[in-house]
């Protein structure tokens, strides 16, 4: 029965960490269409800036979150002017947005080798403790994590469907064109929604890093998990992914305590990979209608 | 992006065989002028790169299907001629072959496994199953077979496979010139590989596979069987990939797991995107003008990968059809009539302005009056 807890409660952790992951992809997916593999580079760069607050500058830890979120939204406006909006009207840009974000993705991993040094190092930025389930223990960094995750979740979700800025966000996905003719500046709406994602990944860069620790790749394998589990999901598909984000922890985390732990990815990605022939679409996606 | 693929003439058939005439006839003399051992070394690298990424080309440029999985593709061609040697005992040259069919075979599942997926989706989701794939190789720890008391796991685990032999020259060439037996495989292996590709581009299966990239629909409602012809696309790719994996293995004595890490991908993958997508000549260029870079860059060995990924950048923002779109560009350069511009802008009014000024004024004079 402990072994049953552990499994679930090791599972929720890395549920959350998922799950954080795909908040932002998901909302990138939705707006620009774009797959975000920088996103790792992001969650490095927020959990490396609350590292540099609170280790270097010696600032209280009430800053770190903030000054990791102003480092997130400050990447994400770079990125959009420097690179997403020189490609955007492509026809290839799907395909070339993922090349240019895994050189972006190397570009900021070998900047932060560069100048914070290779060593993993301990986030400063953590809740220790936990919470006794039984003979189990329930660390609070955790139960933080699935409460960023869902205020995370809530947060994205009113600014997408309450505010100006989701209003437009969400006529831009829908009809470029037609939202442009109606006088809604198209570009800085991009800008905006890459400022948003950037801010939400470098924040969950704080998070995950407390749980785990502080390297320059910390980020990639974790991104590429969360696209994973967005694409089982049906990109674009918020509920869909965070449930998914949790469900596929559980799985691993038990195939990883069943199988030997360098099995859990493999064994993830083969069921993804099985779900996907069946429906190409995501679990919760739709079928999409392409124009000729 | 089909700057010298679309036309299918005559002539750029020609064009294509002299250009890759004199590359031979440039590549079998150089080694005459003594360039020394590193050079003579990076340059069978380059050989080598500059064919995995001629046959990774056709998938990913010329069928536009956007494998990443491609060096998973590379590493089994290696690594089942690098084990055929360690645990058989054979000759590497007769490792080769082997390794080819199992290339074909891990190419062939790949495809299979995103057949239904598109665009974007195959990118993730091939990627993730070469970073599987590299995770289970460099946690492998249990043991294999035993040499001495040294316990050897099965994929060699994140040390590689080293002992499996090579190709013999130190015996038949001496030990001075045994690079310059590297040097003609790997020579011989692009070779082989370009007319591969070139007959694939060329032939119907390359019509096939361009239809199917540039309107899967259309292609689709005439016809043509896109399942099939994936499959095709990437067991055809694997052929030449897994020969290349294996004279790798042979070249450089050892594989290990890195031919798998990001890094490489990267590497390669901008090897394909600034020599030009789908292009014939753009793998070879791009493999040759990254293989400079990098040894450029190598004396900055710190930001080494920041250079590759700030080259990999600049040219997708700057030169989205790679360096073959650039010499296109160049040699079919011609000052153009102000209203030729005009007309490719879809700009009607500047059309008509530069084209007869007369008109439009009197165009405007009639705006303006009535």
């Amino acid at each position: 029965m402990d072994i049953f807890l552990q499994i679930i409660i090791s599972g929720i952790t890395l549920g959350a960490m998922y799950a954080v992951g795909t908040i932002a992809l998901s909302l990138l997916w939705g707006t620009l269409g774009m797959m975000n593999l920088a996103h790792g580079a992001f969650i490095a760069l927020g959990g490396y800036a609350a590292y540099f607050c609170m280790s270097v500058l010696g600032a209280s830890w009430v800053f770190a979150l903030p000054f990791a979120l102003v480092a997130g939204v400050v990447a994400g406006y770079l990125m959009y002017h420097l690179v997403v909006r020189w490609m955007y009207e492509r026809r290839e840009f799907g395909v070339d947005i993922i090349i240019a974000t895994v050189a972006i993705a190397a570009l900021v991993e070998n900047g932060i080798l560069n100048v914070a040094g290779p060593e993993a190092k301990r986030q400063p930025f953590r809740v220790s403790g936990g919470l006794d389930v039984g003979n189990v223990v329930l660390p609070y960094q955790t139960l933080l994590t699935v409460f960023v995750a869902i205020v995370l979740m809530l947060v994205v979700g009113a600014i997408v469907s309450r505010t100006k800025l989701g209003q437009v966000i969400r006529a831009v996905s829908q009809q470029q064109k037609a939202a442009q003719l109606m006088g809604v500046d198209v570009k800085r709406s991009f800008a905006r929604a890459m400022m948003l994602a950037g801010a939400i990944a470098a924040i969950s860069g704080v998070l995950v890093t407390g749980a785990t620790q502080l390297f320059p790749a910390v980020g990639f394998d974790a991104t590429l998990k969360a696209l994973v589990i967005c694409i089982i999901a049906g990109l674009g598909h918020l509920r869909g992914a965070i449930l998914m984000a949790f469900l596929l922890g559980l799985f691993e985390v038990a195939v990883q305590y069943i199988f030997g732990q360098r099995f859990g990815f493999p064994a993830m990605l083969a069921l993804v990979i099985a779900v996907l022939i069946v429906r190409p679409y995501g679990l919760f996606g739709r079928e999409t209608v392409e124009r000729v | 992006m089909t700057t010298s693929t679309s036309n299918t003439g005559s002539r750029a058939y020609w064009k294509d065989i002299w250009v890759g005439l004199a590359f031979c006839a440039v590549a079998i003399v150089l080694p005459a002028f003594q360039p020394g051992n590193y050079v003579l070394s990076q340059i069978t690298l380059f050989f080598i790169w500059a064919a995995v990424v001629t046959q990774w080309n056709l998938v990913f440029g010329v069928a536009g299907v956007y494998s990443l999985a491609h060096m998973a593709v590379f590493a089994v061609g290696g690594y089942v001629a690098g084990m055929m040697g360690l645990y058989a005992n054979w000759n590497l040259w007769a490792a080769l072959p082997i390794g080819a069919i199992a290339a074909v075979i891990a190419s062939f599942l790949i495809g299979a496994a995103t057949l239904r997926l598109r665009g974007p989706y195959v990118a993730i989701m091939t990627l993730a199953i070469a970073q599987v794939i590299h995770a289970l190789i460099v946690t492998d720890v249990e043991c294999f077979i035993y040499k001495g008391s040294l316990c050897l796991n099965f994929t060699g685990g994140a040390r590689g496979l080293i002992q499996y032999g090579d190709f013999g020259f130190r015996e038949w060439l001496g030990f001075k010139h045994r690079l310059l037996g590297d040097y003609y495989v790997s020579l011989v292996l692009l070779a082989l590989g370009m007319i591969f590709a070139l007959f694939v581009i060329y032939g119907p299966l390359g019509a096939t596979f361009r239809a199917l990239r540039d309107n899967r629909i259309c292609a689709e409602a005439r016809g043509v069987d896109r399942i099939r012809n994936q499959l095709l696309v990437f067991a055809l790719s694997g052929i030449f990939t897994g020969l290349a994996g294996g004279v790798y293995a042979g070249v450089q004595r050892t594989i290990g797991p890195d031919i798998l890490s990001l890094t490489l991908l990267l590497f390669l993958l901008s090897m394909m995107v600034v020599g030009g997508r789908g292009t014939t000549w753009g793998p070879v260029l791009g493999a040759g003008a990254l293989m400079l870079a990098d040894t450029v860059l190598r004396d900055f060995g710190l930001i080494r990968v920041a250079g590759l990924s700030l080259i990999i950048l600049l040219v997708m923002i700057f030169l989205p059809r790679g360096l073959v779109g650039l010499v296109h560009d160049i040699f079919h350069w011609k000052p153009r009539a102000r209203w030729e511009v005009a007309r490719q802008t879809a700009d009607l009014r500047q059309f008509q302005n530069a084209r007869s000024p007369r008109k439009a004024r009197l165009g405007r004079w009639m705006r303006q009056s009535g």
